[in-house]
């Protein structure tokens, strides 16, 4: 077990864990965040979905050690209420969430992709955001959201 | 239970307090999931006499001191939106602001027992009968006019409501729901004799209201059941046995020390790992080796015919409709088909797999759980533990979307018996396999039928036999749940068949769509259900989705052969104006063109098809038609959903987008269960253990086209449920519209390619 720091949505933690540990649990366990959920642990859901370095990871199969030195942002970190993130703002809009537990991962996924690709066609959408399930059956509305994030964001 | 492995850890009173200080589980929260109320200190948990009583107001209806009224809900959120719909008619009712009603969910300590939330049976309670939230708050209002017209010295029929304050018609003189109970209780019984208002004049119920839990699940604010942590929390993990009646023959411990392991849990063939931190639990529960006598699983590749054999010997039968006269009508008709549909094993699968957490204090306990019964999972626990059943309280805390039994309530089983082993408090996280592998599974069908028609073409005779299996069911003996078998539970036995109750209305007679909706002329209807080692429970639509994928199917087969319209020939035969009514919807959506099915045969590699299906949900919860354009390709067998159309009527409709959303949920979900889902396994345990192994919808999978519409009748005595009817008629269409583009029937779910390229070989069309 080692103290490590890592920089989670602007700030220094130092959290205890060995480096191995999944950042997934640090986040949730350690620092207890509600954001990054736990879907699969195998990386093929991607509820556990947080940037690093601007890059949407699957939080689940990254060691802690990965994250050691580079800025991590989750859910929370990515707008709040008062300032909401225009994705936030469309999912909320656009309705897009049924239970909301693949909402993390449709929302990090989305706001890395569009970052990239800031104004997608709807092919590019469902191309990028395929390796994201939904069980529910959110799908038409994630696309709405994205595309209406896309155009708030031009 | 036997107990090995034990490294305990002190347990630190200072950690206690210091950690009893950052136990925010819920910030923020609209729902009035309090933390204080529900996650403090043990000792200040409220168990005891939790008995909400249903019959007065205050256990529905709470006031506050500024005027924000709170729902008690005993139906809960699952991610339909339902309790936002309950919350809508507060408002209305009690003539209050959507923004100043407040819902705190299914706890057996505080809210009113309303059993189960499923069977879309959560808006006819609420809306329809006197035992809902509608009547409820139709009650509450009456009370608090009485006390507003004491108060106020005028006869109820002065007064007037807006905004949660009452006024004396004509006159500045007034007073306000929280004025007159603010933070104090009601005191009035549920009557009965209180009147709801009207559909037609209620202005938040039948709007487009938001979910109210949407917003904190997009800032990452929501507690969901695995976000929740207890003072001293320790984590379980489950090691399960390679199949369901697997013996433990020895356990041969670690191979390696783990670090922060506290005790090794085992009854009879359940094993659970107790860990300080979750990585830890987790490496437990990977690493420990295990050696078991291994009861083999029934073989895959014949599974349904071996199902089939089973009856009637080693089966529950029952004959649901029989007027005695199919046979000689079938041997009279002009024409016969017969045809077998098949239905495999499919999953819940939840997203997240199942979480609970749950603290025992000698003979107490708090369990939160994600079933879709506090009431029913309190009792079972209960069972399990010989915790009396009153000092354990069970506090619904949202999971993910579940559609059914999933493994929720088994987790809420595995979550106290930890805790009462360990006597610490526990959180348990299953694995993806632990849910894939170990839930209770949506059944498996084989339908055999046999029809006849008339020389015009008209059904006289329906024939069909099913062929199901059970075993287990939602929380009730600890053996319905895998986990309970496995610590060595005794289960119930296969039912005893009843004897036959020979109908001669053969119209929907068990609720579970076992019954065709058509004017058949003579019915027989036989079902027989085995117990086999998988485990079952309700799954979106339970067994009227199996039903209809048959029927559905069948009536299209019998309107081919009639030489027929598929949809006209439905029409012919229907009574139900309802139904009548979403079928011509659908088509209408659909620009429907009358033709016979395949009249017009492409050669192309690419082929298109349109097929139709409906049915009334258990017979009077809910009418819904859908059209299905699908594209064959006729090279590599994959079928795309290009279009879905569809048209519903559910009563009066509460909440327009939130029956869209469950509209599309359910249609997203028919095209996955259709096309691709089946469980498999092989005799040394399942083998879709993860979503690689077990594919569900992707975003490249939407079709096209979605067309919703529902006929808004505001008029209908009884609101229904808007869950489930979609997915129901869809897979049948999907199947015809199949039909339609190539000529060949696939009877046999899921659709997959291979089984598409092998079945248009055998038709000679590949």
């Amino acid at each position: 077990m080692a103290k490590l720091v890592i920089s989670v949505n602007g700030k220094q933690h130092q959290v205890t864990a060995t480096p191995d540990t999944p950042l997934l649990y640090v986040l949730r366990n350690e620092l207890h965040l509600h954001g990054p959920r736990f879907g699969c642990g195998l990386s093929q859901c991607g509820a556990c979905t947080v940037h690093i370095d601007g890059k949407a990871v699957r939080s689940c199969v990254t060691p802690v050690a990965g994250a050691l030195g580079k800025p991590v942002m989750t859910l929370e970190g990515l707008g709040t209420e008062a300032k909401p993130h225009p994705l936030q703002k469309a999912f909320i809009d656009q309705q897009a969430a049924q239970c909301g537990y693949c909402t993390n991962g449709m929302i990090m996924a989305a706001s890395a992709f569009l970052e990239v690709t800031p104004r997608p066609t709807e092919e590019q959408i469902k191309s990028a955001m395929n390796p994201w399930l939904c069980r529910c059956g959110t799908h038409f509305r994630i696309v709405a959201a994205i595309q209406q994030a896309s155009k708030a964001m031009a | 239970m036997t107990e090995i492995t034990a490294q305990p850890r002190r347990f630190d009173r200072r950690k206690f307090v210091v950690g009893s200080g950052a136990l925010v589980v819920a910030i923020g929260t609209p729902r009035l999931l309090d933390p204080k109320a529900a996650f403090a200190k043990a000792s200040e948990f409220p168990i005891g006499q939790a008995v909400v009583d249903p019959l007065q107001v205050d256990s529905w209806l709470a006031i506050k001191g500024d005027g924000t009224v709170v729902l008690q809900s005993g139906k809960e959120e699952l991610g339909t939106g339902t309790v936002t719909t309950a919350m809508q008619v507060v408002a209305d009712e009690l003539d209050v602001p959507f923004s100043k009603v407040r819902s705190v969910i299914a706890d057996t300590w505080t809210t009113p027992n309303q059993g189960v939330t499923a069977g879309s049976q959560s808006s006819p309670t609420n809306f329809t009968t006197q035992n809902g939230v509608r009547q409820a708050a139709a009650e509450a209002r009456a009370a608090l006019l009485n006390l507003a017209a004491t108060a106020l010295g005028q006869p109820v029929s002065n007064l007037t409501v807006k905004d949660g304050v009452v006024s004396v018609k004509g006159s500045s003189q007034q007073t306000t729901y929280a004025a007159l109970v603010g933070n104090k209780k009601i005191n009035a019984p549920i009557t009965g004799k209180a009147v709801p208002k009207s559909f037609f004049d209620y202005k938040i119920v039948g709007t487009s209201v938001p979910r109210v839990d949407i917003p904190e699940k997009v800032f990452g604010k929501f507690t969901f059941n695995g976000d929740i942590r207890l003072p001293g929390m320790a984590y379980v993990r489950v090691v399960r046995p390679p199949t369901y009646d697997s013996t433990l023959v020895a356990i041969d411990g670690f191979p390696h020390r783990i670090p922060g392991l506290i005790k090794v849990v085992v009854k009879k063939n359940w094993i659970a790992v107790v860990a300080e931190r979750e990585e830890q639990a987790a490496q437990a529960a990977a690493s420990l080796k295990v050696r078991w006598n291994v009861a083999p699983l029934p073989n895959f590749s014949t599974f349904h015919e071996d199902l089939v054999a089973q009856a009637p010997a080693n089966t529950t039968n029952r004959v649901l409709i029989n007027t005695f006269d199919t046979d000689a009508k079938l041997a009279s008709a002009a024409k016969t088909v017969t045809a077998e549909y098949r239905i495999p094993i499919q999953m819940h699968g939840p997203m997240g797999a199942s979480s609970a957490a749950a603290w025992v204090q000698g003979n107490t306990a708090v369990v939160w759980c994600h079933t879709q019964n506090v009431w029913a999972e309190r009792a079972m626990l209960s069972q399990a533990t010989g915790i009396p059943v009153q000092n354990i309280r069970v506090i619904f805390v949202e999971g993910s979307g579940v559609y059914g039994l999933s493994g929720a309530d088994n987790a809420g089983l595995d979550a106290i018996m930890a805790s009462q082993a360990t006597g610490r408090p526990v959180r348990i996280q299953y694995t993806r396999a632990d849910e894939h592998k170990w839930e209770n599974y949506g059944q498996p069908y084989v339908h055999k039928i046999k029809g006849g028609l008339d020389a015009s073409g008209k059904i006289v005779a329906w024939d069909s036999e099913s062929f199901t299996a059970s075993r287990g069911s939602r929380p009730g003996p600890p053996a319905n749940v895998p986990s309970g078998v496995l610590m060595g539970f005794p289960e119930n036995p296969l039912a005893a068949s009843p004897a036959p109750t020979p109908s001669q209305a053969p119209y929907n007679v068990d609720g579970s769509n076992n019954a065709p909706s058509y004017i058949t002329g003579a019915e027989r209807i036989v079902t027989h259900t085995a117990k086999l080692s998988f485990f079952h429970g309700p799954l979106r639509s339970p067994n009227r989705f199996q039903n209809t994928w048959a029927y559905e199917q069948f009536v299209d087969e019998l309107a081919y052969a009639a030489g027929q319209d598929p949809l006209a020939f439905r029409i012919a035969h229907l009574k139900d104006q309802r139904l009548i009514d979403v079928f011509n919807l659908a088509a209408k959506l659909a620009s429907w063109q009358p033709k016979v099915a395949n009249s017009k045969p492409g050669s192309a590699r690419l082929l298109k098809g349109r097929g139709i299906g409906g049915m009334i949900y258990e017979g009077d919860n809910g009418y819904n038609a859908s059209v299905a354009d699908v594209t064959v390709d006729t090279k590599t067998g994959k079928i795309t959903v290009d279009g879905v159309y569809s048209g519903q009527d559910c009563g009066p409709v509460l909440n327009p987008r939130g029956m869209q959303m469950q509209a599309e949920g359910c249609a997203l979900q028919a095209i996955s269960r259709t096309l691709k889902e089946e469980l498999k396994w092989g005799p040394n345990g399942v083998s879709s253990k993860d979503w690689e192994s077990y594919p569900v919808i992707r975003f490249n999978e939407l079709p096209k086209v979605f067309k919703f519409q529902a006929i808004d009748r505001k008029d209908a005595d009884k609101a229904m449920g808007a869950g489930e009817v979609l997915i129901t008629s869809l897979p049948p269409a999907i199947a015809n519209a199949f039909f339609d583009a190539t000529g060949v029937r696939m009877r046999s779910m899921p659709l997959t390619p291979a089984k598409v390229r092998a079945a248009l070989k055998q038709a000679g069309k590949a």
